[in-house]
């Protein structure tokens, strides 16, 4: 479809781009290359500029600063008819097409090409048939788009624009419609193309798919660049958090490499109480899973006692991330894992002690909790339940001084945060 | 035959494979497989040939059926659209020149016609050559003239509002020159001079419409939506001027001046409204029919547009001026014709479908045609009396655009 022109360097690059409406700034001196056969994404929160950045990058809207360069030529400078012949631009919101069939709406990407009141010429016709199977939609030609699924409607409009026979192509969330599998489909195509040599910039929601398709991304914020390289480089969970105000847990599928990231759910009184607060668990056989989940969830800093292989506590401090003391199942809590699980315990701000039973192997993880600065109970059970060591286990945990106690876990969660900052304040 | 657009996917067996409504495409209900906005049969009338039509409606039976492929080129679509409708336009225009108080046989009105050019086909005296080349001729060059231009800014106005409910009068063109033509008939400005009426009806039309689009523009963000509220609020303002005004007229005549203007009508009309409509109407429709290109893709969106190679900001309101244009000349003229550019572009973009190329064109066909028609009606049904063209186009045309839409109902939500 595109002229395959064999150049290295930069087919597009936009510096200092900005954009105002009415004194609010929605691009603040943005840079973005693109080199020839290159996928960029542009990826960031609602409201970061990411449409207004394409539509820039287009041509479509006046920029109060800057240039958009395409091969070295300003596009503003460029007429509308040798501008359609150079970037074509996918909307996110698909148009109504009112009654037009798929192969009429891609002849209109035939526009730029084609003399006023000149009928279609053979090259029009293949280049559309082309590009309608480019985009695996030539069977659907002389349907209405009323009558296509979201999927089908967004290969018609890509074909549309490959129609135009563009260097440059802007897809403004293309598949924000389109289920995973679609979703897929759709940027293998996009891939085909840009690997052919074509140029792409692509605003995209998805951040997985983008660190998947994309060559590089740029991370937008606000109207401004927080980050561009590698997607590897560019999706830390410290970006993430930054612009999207999130957390998020980013990791390397071992076998494809490709990036899986995780988003955790803001925690509910917002950021800033629970992030920052170490919460130490102790915990075993299955007590303390969940409740670890749910902190890690809402922002806490989690540690967790000794917990032995195959524990289910165990597994999920493995899969959080948490840090935890591993010892061996049955053999009790030697001194290099008890002297751990006593640093962990000062290190953290609050403790908490689950329905975990306690017999001669676990016992010194109760006794290391009197290290805590403060204590609270998530537990129903009572203590002399799950006593299986004559009552030392109960001596012990009558020594520690618990400054709440919680039967479920939201309210635990929505108090924890109060209760070290009260005590916080009365250290001060 | 001409190439079909994209033989390979589109497997149009012939030329009329039209008529038969099933496609080359298993496992898919013929009308979801050829996505068209265009009618079912239903299966009780699954339709072998022209013939058995059940309601019997010839006319309506030509109109749906001569239906030509969607994936015909747009040449041939036009062609034979435009083909069909210049030889109704033609029929039905002799038919008119031949009837009426005096009735003139058809061959002594196209002996009239050819005379100038030295064909001597029959006699006919000179009467009957009064009576065609001053009263009716002129009258219904006039009615085609406003048939074409409500058409044509009809389908404009539909493609630049995105909004199957425009019409020609949407941005207050139509009861603008209505309200201008009001005053001057209650003051008598319109007796002043010569053409003082319709030259009144097209600076208020005119006036109006550029109203109405600076009013969008000065909130500093142009939009379709601040385009047709400024029109529906300025049409009601006008509304309300006429009806002040017929209150307060005291006399009876000048009363019934306005409320036989408001009607439409085209009685009367010389070749000095022929001068002063034509040129202005075949410009503006000739600039909106170069354009039509440009307001396929407007249809798309403004976006979509731009980065498709439209100057928006030139085209829209180059296409606006010139639809307000041809609507304001055609108002002056013969006063409100209602619902010719609201239904013509719809019927014919049921059956040719929505690319404005084809159906920019034909609408200014259909419209004449419609307007000739409904004139003749009016003419001829309660004769020697007439009744007022407008009256005729809504109270006929209504009834069978409805008969068009609940054949088609499954494309009535999109344009």
């Amino acid at each position: 479809m595109t002229d395959t022109v064999e150049r290295t360097g930069r087919r597009l690059e936009a510096r200092d781009v900005v954009y105002e409406v009415d004194a609010a700034r929605l691009l603040d001196r943005v840079d973005l290359n693109a080199g020839v056969g290159e996928l960029i994404g542009l990826v960031g929160p609602n409201g970061a500029g990411k449409t207004t950045l394409l539509r820039a990058i287009g041509g479509l809207l006046k920029t109060r600063d800057g240039a958009v360069l395409l091969d070295g030529d300003e596009v503003r400078r460029m007429n509308t008819g040798e501008r359609a012949k150079s970037i074509a631009h996918v909307a996110q919101l698909a148009p109504l097409a009112h009654g037009f069939t798929a192969l009429e709406v891609v002849m209109m990407g035939r526009y730029p090409h084609m003399g006023r009141l000149q009928s279609e010429r053979r090259v029009d016709r293949e280049v559309v048939k082309r590009a309608l199977e480019t985009t695996g939609v030539g069977s659907l030609a002389g349907r209405t788009l009323e009558t296509l699924s979201g999927g089908e409607r967004q290969g018609v409009f890509v074909a549309r624009a490959l129609a135009q026979e563009p260097r440059l192509l802007l897809l403004d969330e293309p598949t924000s419609n389109l289920d995973i599998r679609h979703q897929a489909q759709f940027f293998h195509i996009v891939r085909g193309l840009v690997d052919g040599g074509m140029t792409a910039v692509a605003a995209i929601h998805d951040l997985s798919l983008a660190a998947r398709f994309c060559d590089r991304l740029t991370l937008l914020d606000k109207g401004v660049v927080v980050a561009e390289g590698a997607p590897g480089d560019v999706l830390t969970p410290e970006n993430i958090e930054a612009a999207f105000g999130v957390r998020a847990v980013v990791s390397s599928d071992p076998a494809s490499g490709i990036l899986n990231l995780s988003i955790m759910e803001p925690g509910s009184d917002g950021p800033g109480t629970a992030a920052g607060t170490r919460v130490h668990l102790v915990c075993g056989g299955g007590t303390g899973a969940r409740l670890m989940y749910r902190l890690c969830e809402a922002g806490f800093t989690v540690t967790a006692g000794p917990l032995g292989s195959g524990d289910t506590d165990r597994e999920a401090a493995e899969s959080l991330g948490v840090e935890y003391v591993p010892v061996q199942a049955f053999n009790g809590i030697d001194d290099a894992a008890h002297e751990k699980h006593m640093r962990l315990v000062r290190d953290c701000h609050v403790a908490v002690l689950t329905d975990v039973a306690f017999g001669t192997g676990n016992l010194r993880s109760l006794d290391a909790l009197a290290e805590a600065p403060r204590v609270a109970l998530a537990s129903l059970e009572p203590i002399t339940n799950r006593d299986f060591t004559g009552g030392r286990a109960t001596a012990l945990f009558e020594r520690l001084a618990p400054v709440a106690a919680w039967s479920e876990i939201d309210s635990l969660i929505a108090g924890l945060p109060a209760i070290v900052l009260n005590s916080q304040e009365i250290e001060r | 035959m001409p190439p079909s657009a994209l033989p390979a996917m589109t497997p149009a067996k012939h030329r009329w494979g039209f008529l038969f409504q099933t496609r080359n495409r298993p496992n898919s209900r013929p009308d979801r497989a050829a996505g068209r906005r265009v009618h079912e049969f239903p299966d009780s009338e699954a339709p072998e040939t022209l013939g058995g039509d059940p309601s019997g409606n010839m006319a309506l039976a030509l109109v749906t059926r001569l239906r030509p492929p969607r994936e015909a080129a747009l040449g041939t679509r036009l062609a034979a659209g435009a083909g069909v409708l210049i030889v109704l336009l033609a029929a039905i225009m002799l038919v008119a020149l031949s009837t009426g108080p005096l009735d003139i046989p058809v061959t002594h009105v196209v002996a009239i016609i050819v005379e100038p050019t030295g064909i001597h086909l029959a006699d006919y005296d000179r009467t009957e050559e009064l009576v065609v080349k001053q009263i009716r001729l002129p009258r219904i060059v006039v009615g085609a003239l406003v048939g074409m231009a409500l058409g044509v800014a009809g389908a404009a106005m539909q493609a630049l509002f995105r909004n199957p409910l425009a019409d020609p009068g949407t941005i207050g063109v139509a009861s603008g020159g209505a309200a201008a033509a009001v005053v001057a008939i209650a003051t008598g400005a319109s007796t002043l001079f010569f053409l003082a009426l319709p030259l009144f009806a097209l600076a208020g039309a005119i006036g109006t419409a550029f109203l109405v689009y600076a009013i969008a523009i000065a909130s500093g963000r142009f939009s379709i939506a601040t385009l047709i509220l400024a029109g529906v609020a300025v049409s009601a303002f006008m509304g309300a001027l006429i009806s002040l005004v017929i209150i307060a007229v005291p006399e009876q005549g000048t009363l019934r001046g306005i409320l036989f203007w408001l009607a439409g009508g085209l009685d009367s009309r010389s070749w000095d409204h022929v001068w002063l409509s034509g040129p202005l109407i075949l410009i503006g429709g000739g600039v909106i029919i170069a354009f039509a290109r440009d307001l396929n893709l407007l249809m798309m969106g403004d976006d979509d547009a731009g980065s498709m190679g439209v100057h928006v900001r030139v085209m829209r309101p180059v296409l606006l001026t010139a639809a307000a244009l041809v609507t304001g000349v055609a108002v002056a003229v013969s006063g409100m014709i209602a619902f010719v550019g609201l239904i013509v572009p719809h019927m014919l973009r049921l059956i040719f479908g929505p690319d404005n190329r084809v159906l920019v064109p034909l609408s200014a066909l259909g419209g004449a045609v419609f307007v000739v028609l409904a004139d003749e009606i009016a003419r001829t049904v309660i004769s020697p009396a007439e009744l007022r063209v407008g009256i005729i186009t809504s109270f006929i045309g209504a009834p069978f655009f409805l008969f068009l839409l609940l054949r088609h109902n499954r494309r009535v939500t999109s344009l």
